[in-house]
């Protein structure tokens, strides 16, 4: 009996395993962790690229177009919370967290702002708004791919 | 004619129920994530999925008993337990992602928040189980799903190169960037959420709620040998064109809105329409199958009086059982849990116990007492058992892939 509660016991403890996020304990993992964090901001900015894309074709609903920035929004607010909770290993990453999150912050403000515009029916600027959304994207991909 | 009509309806009723929150998620990710490269893993699903729902629905037809019914007789009361817990567990967890899933979908209408949903779902699910006849319920829904071909057009109007697709699709590889665990995580989730255990143990217990018999075999094997294929195909529709659109951008689809974003470039607000509707109804109709099932699991095992033509008071331990796991579900889905990483996670699970649903229909289907000349052939038994090993490999290397990959990162 004592031994099925062991197995029992330990088969939960593997489950819930993949749930605990430990800190950075190498560079590499630190690397490896703004990597994730720019690849979900860049597709976030790429994600919202595209719905401004069917809003100024005329095909997207305001209410469908609100809905994709405020999770494009999210996403790289998750972003930045879950890298930013990563303790840098060294000083070199420090100053890496410095630049990663500088533009994880830039690619939320953008999607901000294009998220207050499509809420206030702002429709027309959305194409102008959007412009810095590439750039920041392109500066995101050096911490994607370091390797580049 | 009205024979033909009932064929067309039961077969666009497979279309429909084959596709599921599951489906929606999965397929997205994966064809923006890993391109065309898990085509083969929808194809090898299709064919299992279609053998075992025929096996369990002939086993229904013959016996006019479903499949835990006779896990229990056949196999004794100790392992058919261990079977009811594990399915009763992934079906109920299934039942959570699709009431998140149909929620979801109010929202890409509304734009409010899913979770002020999710409660009106539930009671949805509650009146349709409750008042709506089986058949209406079972066809609506299925009919309504077909709205979902919108990403089959989606894939003409993008006009893409058909060689290079065909290319992609016969000649997998791993993308740059992603690990070969990663890859075989998500192959293993694709599975599950293709051979769901709990559309065999609906499509046997739905032979038995529409008193088939034998003279129904031609319904049976024309729900599952059609039905299912199509609804494949609806599958793969969605993966290229995530992989057309999403994948070129380095989209990840982790919300709903994106899988249907292709579809609005495509079409437009009709577009967008259209995909809601499918939406609505692939996932409602799977929230109302993953309610009776679990129910169905658990009277089965235990014998009690079960089903939708009984009434609530002809079958009191089964209707309290669905209001519970209704309200268990309901609760769970309004703790914030990420809906999409719950849908990953339901039919992760539901991979992993392909096996126990496998193994006892194999074996019932096997047997002449039970089945007389209905029993399986030689290539019934040829691909149960080439997919009872497939399902038992997967199984046995979901652990390790979910721990090892931290869930599909």
């Amino acid at each position: 009996m004592r031994s099925r509660h062991g197995i029992a016991a330990a088969g939960a403890v593997l489950l819930l395993l993949p749930a605990c996020v430990g800190p950075a304990r190498t560079e590499a993992d630190y690397r490896a962790d703004a990597s994730n964090a720019a690849k979900t901001a860049i597709s976030a900015l790429e994600s919202a690229q595209l719905t401004v894309q069917t809003v100024v074709d005329g095909k997207a609903s305001a209410v469908y177009a609100s809905l994709r920035l405020t999770e494009d929004e999210g996403e790289a607010e998750a972003a930045i919370v879950a890298f930013g909770s990563v303790q840098p290993p060294n000083e070199e990453m420090q100053r890496l967290r410095a630049d990663v999150l500088g533009l994880l912050q830039q690619a939320n403000t953008l999607l901000a702002d294009l998220r207050i515009a499509a809420f206030r029916g702002d429709h027309g600027h959305l194409d102008a708004i959007a412009q810095p959304l590439q750039p920041t994207a392109d500066k995101l991909q050096r911490y994607e791919h370091p390797g580049r | 004619m009205k024979k033909v009509l009932t064929l067309a309806l039961g077969v666009m009723t497979a279309i429909g129920g084959f596709m599921d929150i599951g489906d929606l998620v999965t397929d997205a990710l994966i064809g923006a994530r890993f391109g065309l490269s898990m085509v083969w893993v929808t194809v090898v699903a299709v064919i299992g999925i279609t053998a075992y729902s025929e096996m369990a629905g002939r086993v229904a037809a013959a016996t006019n008993r479903t499949v835990f019914d006779l896990v229990r007789e056949r196999m004794g009361a100790g392992i058919a337990l261990c079977n009811v817990l594990a399915s009763y567990t992934v079906t109920a967890l299934t039942l959570v992602a699709e009431l998140c899933g149909v929620a979801l979908a109010f929202e890409l209408a509304t734009n409010v928040h899913y979770l002020l949903w999710v409660p009106l779902v539930a009671f949805l699910t509650f009146l349709v189980v409750w008042r709506m006849p089986y058949e209406h319920m079972e066809r609506l829904y299925g009919v309504l799903g077909l709205a979902l071909f919108v990403f089959v057009a989606a894939v003409w109007h993008f006009g893409p190169d058909w060689g290079q697709l065909f290319h992609d699709v016969t000649h997998p590889l791993i993308p740059r960037g992603e690990g070969r665990p990663t890859y075989w995580f998500y192959a293993i989730a694709m599975l599950g959420a293709q051979m769901t255990p709990y559309e065999v143990f609906f499509f046997s217990s739905g032979v038995v709620e529409h008193h088939w018999s034998r003279d129904n075999l031609t319904e049976i094997r024309a729900n599952t040998l059609v039905g299912y294929p199509v609804g494949g195909v609806l599958a793969v529709a969605i993966q290229v064109v995530a992989y057309l659109i999403l994948q070129p951008q380095g989209i990840e689809v982790k919300q709903l809105s994106q899988t249907v974003l292709p579809v609005v470039l495509a079409f437009g607000q009709a577009g967008l329409a259209f995909a809601i509707v499918g939406i609505v109804a692939a996932t409602f109709g799977s929230a109302l199958e993953t309610l009776l099932s679990s129910g169905y699991i658990v009277a089965h095992h235990f014998g009690w009086r079960w089903g939708k033509f009984e009434s609530p008071v002809g079958a009191t331990r089964f209707a309290t059982l669905l209001i519970v796991t209704l309200l268990g579900a309901a609760a769970f889905a309004l703790t914030t849990i990420d809906p999409i990483r719950i849908t990953i996670y339901a039919v992760y699970l539901g991979a992993a116990t392909l096996p126990f649903t496998y193994i006892p229909i194999l074996v019932i289907a096997n047997d002449r007492q039970y089945l007389g000349d209905l029993a399986n052939g030689r290539l019934a038994n040829v691909l149960g058992v080439v997919y009872l090993l497939v399902v038992t490999v997967a199984a046995l290397a979901a652990l390790p892939l979910l721990i090892s990959t931290k869930g599909g990162l």
